[in-house]
């Protein structure tokens, strides 16, 4: 068995040093590994000083888990994570196996890794791992993930089994999330949004989840951040949004999320260098894991000020006079939130690119649970692009939006010509993209060097 | 002459909206809008009565717990009235779960159902038992509204989810009433994105008055075997096709819109629509 694990990385240690030149192929290895040496990962699961942690959810994943890296980094814990957002089995045995020597030997303090939704379980079961963080369940790739529910399902299935020396943190503003801090032997925490000024109190038509997981009574809401995260309560039975562990309030918005986080009657005032309220749940989520590890504030604060937005999550460009930020959109409520940040800016030069590739979700039919109507006001020009701009093109018609101001170009590099050249001078040209689709213009952004 | 108003009826939006369903609902209501009719979408949720005045009829698909949740609810408080309209010719479309709940019934095949299942004797010898005898890991046993002489049955494990893009080509029956109301070059064809573990058959079998929306030419369709796609009952659609089915079907929509009572008169005197983006998408759908 040792030496069927030796072979397997040395397989992939010779596959990385090859692909690595090329960039990408960041899963490949440890797809290799996993066939020559199925548990390698479980091989893995002890050699953490201090542990591991597993970060999950529909939306906020990637950030959620490079700020806690960030954070546990800069107080001076080496850490192994899985930076390219490749997150299922073989993305994070490619991140184990970089970072090990040829012998199996990591010298690292903490492996955090954000995980995909439907490979949580199996992780959860093979790593038992120090600390699991649930940001949030929307719908998403319903063609791929199934329904939210029974997702839910199979996560609390292995939830129960940590044991009492792992913590599970909770966003407590998100029902489903919270029921899964039933019935744990895990210690669990919940963090969420207290702001009152935050006055919403309707839901939007493209909340998810909007019945009691308890008693499947409609919740009633106090307050609505978004989607069908608020603070809720069911009016039937007791089930209600939990005391916060950690919560975030005071939150200012625009340019930037700025927020004040209360642990223990302490309170922290945060800088942030991310936008959207979203930020406000993975930046709490990311606090409250420090806070339990012990951080030291200043270390929290400091890092969360310094972060800079990773992979296509509001990464920002420049081209000549121009700028080009990059939205990931991926799901209705990603989506929507990522034209929430747009609609304060004037004169807005947008690119859709919708693709439907699998790890997109083969089903567009999402779009129509996007809120495009926000656009026709101020809207000054998009271009749609993309494997099913077809259908974005249908949809937007719908939006009322004027055909005048839509350019439909299937090709990717004369998409974004095209927008770009629409774009003015010292403006930014919004690209929002669903997963491949951003990868595609990152590949055309960075490979062939318009920069 | 004072053009009237639609009321178009939205079942249980907060349970059964799954899959873009807004989408339907909104393109229904534009394309009045574009030809000068106003339109008002009426919400109609748990305990609620469809009204009588109800022009159009729409409710689209949920998740196992949520069709769980509004089927006794749609047999206690809609069954009757939502019979009532169908009969008097009131256009419809339910999608994917609401075309299983509109069904006679939802069953999960037991391990010896499965070996001697055939689906033209099942359906009509079938009588739903007590419920809870018959809970399986895929869901209860549901008694649909019986609105459609059809009905669904899941094969557990056995048989794999039909998820996928869909193309079918039109009933000739229905082909002929589209080239009236649309125009004559109507697409002979419906594409959508399917994503359902039942499997859909007519309990009494297929005739002029319940037959198939179209013949499968890409995905799976009712069952995945007789290459039948949805039903259509008088001025009623079922079908497994959302995308939402009406984005790149703008035939499909106006063939609805052309039924309800206060439009079928004039139908002919509102003007065409451009249907552009939403034929070019189609086009590229049956590629």
């Amino acid at each position: 068995m040792y030496l069927r694990f030796i072979f397997s990385l040395l397989i992939a240690k010779i596959l990385t040093g090859f692909l690595s030149p090329r960039g990408g192929g960041s899963a490949l290895p440890g797809l290799v590994a996993l066939k020559i040496f199925p548990s390698i990962l479980i091989r893995y699961s002890n050699t953490f000083s201090q542990g591991i942690i597993l970060v999950s959810g529909t939306n906020g994943k990637t950030t959620t888990a490079t700020l806690i890296k960030t954070i546990l980094e800069n107080s001076g814990f080496i850490c192994v994570h899985n930076a390219t957002g490749s997150n299922l089995e073989r993305g994070i045995a490619s991140s184990l196996i970089g970072a090990s020597n040829i012998i199996g030997g990591l010298h690292a303090d903490w492996g955090v890794f954000e995980v995909d939704e439907a490979a949580l379980p199996r992780l959860i079961e093979v790593f038992t791992p120090k600390m699991v963080i649930l940001l949030d369940l929307f719908r998403d790739q319903l063609d791929r993930y199934g329904e939210i529910d029974s997702l839910a399902d199979n996560w609390k299935a292995s939830l129960k089994k940590l044991p009492s020396t792992s913590s599970v943190l909770l966003n407590a503003d998100d029902p489903v999330i919270c029921n899964l801090g039933l019935e744990l032997v895990a210690s669990v925490y919940y963090f969420g949004i207290n702001d009152l000024r935050l006055t919403d109190t309707t839901l939007s038509q493209s909340a998810d989840s909007i019945y009691c997981p308890v008693c499947r009574t409609e919740l009633q809401y106090k307050n609505v951040w978004y989607s069908h995260l608020g603070n809720w309560a069911c009016p039937k039975c007791t089930f209600k949004r939990p005391e916060l562990t950690l919560a975030v309030s005071k939150i200012r918005i625009k340019p930037t999320v700025a927020l004040s986080a209360t642990y223990n009657d302490k309170t922290y005032e945060i800088n942030t260098p991310l936008e959207g309220l979203y930020s406000a749940e993975n930046v709490a989520a990311a606090i409250l894991s420090s806070v339990l590890l012990k951080t030291p504030p200043d270390v929290i604060k400091k890092s969360i000020a310094r972060f800079k937005a990773v992979f296509g999550r509001h990464e920002l460009f420049t081209i000549g006079d121009k700028k080009i930020k990059i939205l990931l959109s991926k799901n209705p409520t990603g989506f929507t939130q990522s034209l929430i940040t747009l609609d304060g800016l004037p004169k807005k030069n947008i690119l859709f690119l919708l693709n439907d590739r699998v790890a997109d979700g083969t089903d567009v039919s999402w779009i129509y649970d996007v809120e495009f109507e926000r656009l026709h006001s101020h809207a000054k020009y998009m271009t749609v692009s993309g494997d099913r701009c077809l259908d974005l093109a249908v949809r937007l018609k719908y939006a009322d939006i004027p055909p005048d101001i839509i350019d439909v170009q299937p090709l990717l590099k004369k998409a974004f010509t095209s927008a770009l050249f629409h774009t003015s001078s010292n403006e930014t040209l919004y690209i929002l993209a669903t997963y491949t689709a951003m990868l595609d213009i990152r590949k055309l952004l960075i490979g062939n060097k318009l920069l | 002459m004072k053009k009237p108003r639609i009321k178009i009826i939205w079942l249980y939006p907060k349970l059964m909206s799954i899959y873009g369903d807004f989408g339907n609902v909104l393109i229904l209501k534009k394309r009045l809008e574009w030809r000068g009719v106003e339109a008002d979408i009426v919400p109609i949720g748990l305990g609620e009565k469809i009204p009588s005045d109800t022009d159009l009829l729409f409710m689209g698909g949920g998740q196992d717990r949520q069709q769980t949740m509004c089927v006794d609810d749609l047999v206690a408080t809609k069954k009757d009235s939502l019979c009532a309209l169908i009969e008097e010719n009131t256009p419809a479309l339910f999608v994917c779960g609401a075309y299983q709940l509109l069904g006679e019934f939802y069953h999960p095949l037991t391990e010896d159902e499965k070996k001697t299942f055939d689906p033209m004797i099942f359906g009509k010898n079938y009588h739903i038992k007590d419920t809870k005898e018959y809970v399986s890991k895929k869901g209860a046993q549901l008694t649909g509204a019986g609105v459609l002489k059809v009905y669904t049955v899941h094969f557990g494990e056995n048989k794999p989810r039909l998820i996928g893009n869909a193309a079918a080509e039109i009933h000739p029956l229905l082909l002929v009433e589209l080239k009236k109301v649309y125009n004559e070059v109507t697409p002979d064809t419906i594409v959508g994105f399917e994503n359902h573990g039942g499997r859909t058959f007519p309990t009494e079998g297929w005739s002029n008055s319940l037959y198939p929306l179209g013949t499968i030419i890409k995905g799976a369709g009712n069952n995945g075997d007789d290459k039948t796609e949805g039903v259509l009952y008088k001025n009623v659609i079922g079908t497994y096709f959302h995308g939402p089915l009406l984005a790149k079907n703008p035939h499909i929509a106006d063939f609805l819109l052309s039924r309800t009572e206060k439009l079928k008169d004039r139908w002919f005197t509102l003007s065409h629509l451009d249907d552009i983006p939403e034929l070019t998408a189609h086009e590229s759908a049956l590629r």
